[in-house]
C-alpha cells in the first residue's frame, strides 16, 4: 500500500518537474498596445466563440455565484463563454503560468483571466507574465478614476495597465451584539478584551491571507516594531493561549459562529452578511472597524501574456466595469461589495447604486483607510511573524 | 558454465529493462529538473541563493528537526504496536486478521480529515464537550500527526509482520516449547529473528513515507513548526518566483534521504537477520 502510494506521489511529481525542466526561462510578453473603443469593438468580434478559463480564488460560494449567474449569461450575450476554474489559492493560478513559461509556452496557455492583487501580482509581473497595456483601453474604464491610488497602484506597485479593476475591499471585524455588547473601538481596546476575557480573542496564523492582512492591519496603525510588540502581548491571552492558531479564516468563522471566541475577521466588507445568510453566524452578528483605520485595496483581473483567449478575457475583464454589474455585486442581497467605479463619472446610472438598501450587515463606513503595504513587504512581514511570533510560543 | 551465467544475467537485464527505463526517465528526468528549478529562479541568473537561503533559515532548522522527531515516534510507535497486535493475532482466525488489517485500504487523506472534523478546534468533540481537555490536533508537539501515522502504518505493519509468522514459524516455536524453553526466550530466539527483517524494512518505508508526504501534517499538523514537505509548498506560496528554487532546494535534500533511505531497506531485505 505504502510502497505503491509513495511511488505513485513521487511519480507524478517528478513527472510534473520532468517536464517543466524542458522548457526555457525566456522572458517573452506580448504587448497588446493601449486600445480605442472601435479597437476593442475588433477585439469584441475576435472574443466571440472564445472561452475564457478564469482562474480564481474558489472558497467564497456568493462570488462563485455572482459570476456563474450573473457575470456568464452577460458574457454568453456577447458570445464569450466563461470557464471557472476554481483555486485554493491565486498563487495555484500564478504557479500554472509559472510553469508553463519554464516549459517555454508562450502561447496557448491554459489560463486566460486571474482574479488577483497583491503579491501574485507583484511577482508577475516582475517576472513579465502578464499581458501589457491593455486595462486602460477598456471601454467601461472610463467609469473608473484613474488618479485614485487604490486603481493605480496594488499594494503600492504601479499598476501600468496590466491589470484591471473588479472589487474593493475593506478589513472588517465581527462581533455578536448578543454577546458583546460594546465591541472593541481600537486595537488597544481589543488587546484589552482579550486580557480580561483570555482565549476569547484569535486570528488565522499567516501566511493566511485574512491572517497576515491582520498584521498588516496593526502593523499599518502602529508601525512595524509597535505592532510586533503589540502582537506578542497580545499572543497569551488569545485561544488556546496562543499555542494554535486557526488556519485559515474560515477556521476562525467556525470558532465564531460557534460562540468559542467573540470575533471573527475577513478582508471581505461583506463577510458578515454572508456569514448570517448561510445561517454560520447568529442574526445577531455585526459588523465594526477599528477607529486605527481599516485595511482597503482594491482586486483586479489580469490576462497572462500567454493567454490562448486574451481578446475573449478583456471582453471579461470591460464586462466585471459595466454599472450594471458593478451594482448587482454591490447589492447585500449578492455580494455586498463596494464598487471601483467612480460614482461621479456615472451619470444617470447612479442610481443603480441607490438602490443597494441598507444593510446591518454592511458597513456604510469602513473609518479611516489604511494604505496596504507594498506587495515586497508582505512576505517580509509574514516570516518576522513566524519567527518573532508564532516560533517564540509558549 | 560461464556461458549459462551470462546467459541468465542478459535475460535479468532484458526483464529489468522496462521498469529501469521508466525510473531513469522519471527520477533522473526529474531530479535534473528540480536541480535546474534550484540553481536558476525563474529570469535570473544561476545562483547558489536558494541553497544559501535555505541553510540560513532557522525556520527550515526547525522543520528538519520537526519531521524527523515525528517521523521517528510514528514508526517506532506504530513498530511497536504492530508488533503487539501480531502477537495476539498470529492464532486467530481470518475475521480478526481483516478487521485488524481494516485501516491499511484507506487513504491517509481521509483519515485525516475525519480527525479534523472531530477532533480539530470548533470540530464536533469540541462542540459536543465545550471544549477538549487535550490538544490532539494543531497540537505544536505533532501528536495529531504521530496519532493519524500510528494508527494507518500500524495495521500496514502489521501485516508484514503476520505473514512472516506463519506455519514454519508456529512449528519451531510448538518444538522450542516442547524443549521447554519460556515464554520470553522463544520471543527472544524463535519469534524476533523471524519478524525482524519484515519490520525493518516496513519500517524505514513507513519513515521514508512520514518524511516526505505533505498531506497529513498539513490536515492536522501545528501552526508551526511546519514539516519539510510542508515548509517547500509555504516557499512556493511566499515568493512566487525564487520560492520555486528554495522549495526545490528543499525536496531535493528530502528526495536525498528518502534514496538514502531505499538503499538501506534494499539492504536490510537482503539481509535475512533484517540488517
Amino acid at each position: 500500500m505504502i510502497p505503491r502510494r509513495l511511488a505513485l506521489t513521487a511519480a507524478l511529481t517528478l513527472v510534473s518537474a520532468a517536464l517543466a525542466a524542458c522548457g526555457g526561462s525566456d522572458s517573452n510578453s506580448t504587448p497588446a498596445g493601449g486600445s480605442s473603443t472601435e479597437g476593442f469593438s475588433s477585439k469584441r468580434e475576435a472574443a466571440s466563440g472564445q472561452t475564457v478559463r478564469w482562474w480564481m480564488y474558489g472558497g467564497d460560494a456568493k462570488v462563485n455565484a455572482y459570476v456563474d449567474d450573473t457575470v456568464a449569461p452577460a458574457a454568453r450575450k456577447l458570445g464569450v463563454r466563461i470557464e471557472r476554474v476554481p483555486v485554493a489559492d491565486t498563487a495555484d493560478a500564478v504557479q500554472r503560468v509559472v510553469a508553463e513559461r519554464r516549459a517555454g509556452k508562450t502561447s496557448d496557455g491554459s489560463v486566460d483571466l486571474i482574479w488577483i492583487n497583491g503579491e501574485n501580482f507583484a511577482s508577475g509581473k516582475k517576472a513579465g507574465l502578464w499581458l501589457e497595456d491593455w486595462a486602460t483601453g477598456l471601454p467601461n474604464s472610463r467609469f473608473v478614476d484613474p488618479d485614485d491610488p487604490a486603481i493605480r497602484t496594488d499594494f503600492q506597485v504601479p499598476v501600468d495597465g496590466q491589470e484591471s479593476p473588479w472589487q474593493r475591499a475593506a478589513f472588517v471585524f465581527a462581533s455578536d451584539s448578543d454577546r458583546t455588547d460594546t465591541p472593541p473601538s481600537d486595537l488597544d481596546a481589543l488587546l484589552a478584551y482579550a486580557e480580561e476575557n483570555p482565549g476569547r480573542v484569535t486570528y488565522p496564523a499567516p501566511p493566511d491571507f485574512t491572517g497576515s492582512a491582520f498584521v498588516r492591519q496593526v502593523v499599518a496603525a502602529k508601525g512595524e516594531d509597535a505592532g510586533f510588540e503589540y502582537l506578542k502581548q497580545l499572543r497569551p491571552f488569545l485561544y488556546r493561549a496562543g499555542k494554535t492558531y486557526p488556519k485559515s479564516e474560515a477556521e476562525l468563522s467556525r470558532l465564531f459562529g460557534d460562540g468559542q471566541v467573540d470575533f471573527a475577521m475577513s478582508y471581505d466588507p461583506a463577510f458578515v452578511n454572508s456569514g448570517v445568510r448561510k445561517g454560520q453566524f447568529p442574526r445577531t452578528a455585526r459588523p465594526f472597524s477599528l477607529s486605527d483605520g481599516a485595511l482597503q485595496n482594491t482586486s483586479f483581473v489580469t490576462i497572462p501574456a500567454n493567454a490562448a483567449n486574451p481578446e475573449g478575457a478583456q471582453v471579461i475583464a470591460d464586462l466585471l466595469l459595466s454599472p450594471q454589474l458593478q451594482a448587482a455585486k454591490a447589492d447585500p442581497a449578492s455580494i455586498g461589495n463596494p464598487t471601483v467605479l467612480d460614482l461621479g463619472r456615472l451619470g444617470d446610472r447612479r442610481s443603480l447604486f441607490s438602490e443597494a438598501e441598507d444593510s446591518p450587515y454592511v458597513l456604510a463606513e469602513y473609518g479611516r483607510t489604511l494604505a496596504e503595504l507594498p506587495a515586497d513587504r508582505v512576505e517580509e512581514l509574514e516570516r518576522r511573524w513566524m519567527l518573532e511570533v508564532l516560533r517564540q510560543s509558549p | 558454465m560461464t556461458g549459462a551465467r551470462w546467459r541468465s544475467g542478459a535475460r535479468d537485464a532484458a526483464l529489468l529493462t522496462p521498469a529501469l527505463a521508466v525510473l531513469a526517465l522519471l527520477f533522473g528526468g526529474a531530479i535534473v529538473g528540480v536541480t535546474r528549478v534550484s540553481l536558476i529562479p525563474l529570469g535570473q541568473n544561476a545562483s547558489l541563493d536558494a541553497w544559501r537561503d535555505l541553510f540560513g533559515d532557522p525556520l527550515f532548522g526547525d522543520a528538519v528537526v520537526f519531521t524527523l522527531r515525528t517521523a521517528l515516534i510514528s514508526t517506532t510507535l506504530a513498530a511497536l504496536v504492530a508488533l503487539g497486535l501480531a502477537l495476539a493475532a498470529q492464532r486467530r482466525g481470518t475475521l480478526v486478521r481483516s478487521l485488524l488489517a481494516l485501516p491499511v485500504p484507506v487513504p491517509h487523506l481521509l483519515v485525516a480529515t475525519v480527525a479534523v472534523v472531530w477532533l480539530a478546534p470548533g470540530g464536533l468533540a469540541d462542540r459536543i464537550l465545550g471544549g477538549l481537555p487535550v490538544t490532539l490536533v494543531r497540537d505544536s508537539g505533532g501528536l495529531g500527526i504521530v496519532l493519524v501515522y500510528v494508527y494507518k502504518e500500524a495495521p500496514f505493519l502489521l501485516l508484514l509482520v503476520l505473514a512472516a509468522l506463519g506455519r514454519g514459524h508456529q512449528e519451531s516455536d510448538e518444538a522450542a516449547a516442547a524443549l521447554g524453553v519460556t515464554p520470553l526466550q522463544r520471543l527472544r530466539w524463535v519469534t524476533w529473528p523471524t519478524v525482524r527483517s519484515p519490520l525493518v524494512v516496513g519500517s524505514i518505508v513507513v519513515f521514508a513515507f512520514a518524511l516526505g508526504a505533505f498531506e497529513v501534517p498539513l490536515a492536522v499538523g501545528p501552526s508551526y513548526p511546519p514539516t519539510i514537505a510542508e515548509y517547500a509548498r509555504q516557499a512556493t506560496q511566499g515568493d512566487l518566483i525564487s520560492g520555486q528554487s528554495t522549495a526545490a532546494a528543499t525536496l531535493l535534500l528530502s528526495a536525498a534521504g528518502s534514496i538514502a533511505l531505499a538503499a538501506l531497506a534494499v539492504r536490510a531485505a537482503r539481509d535475512p537477520q533484517g540488517g
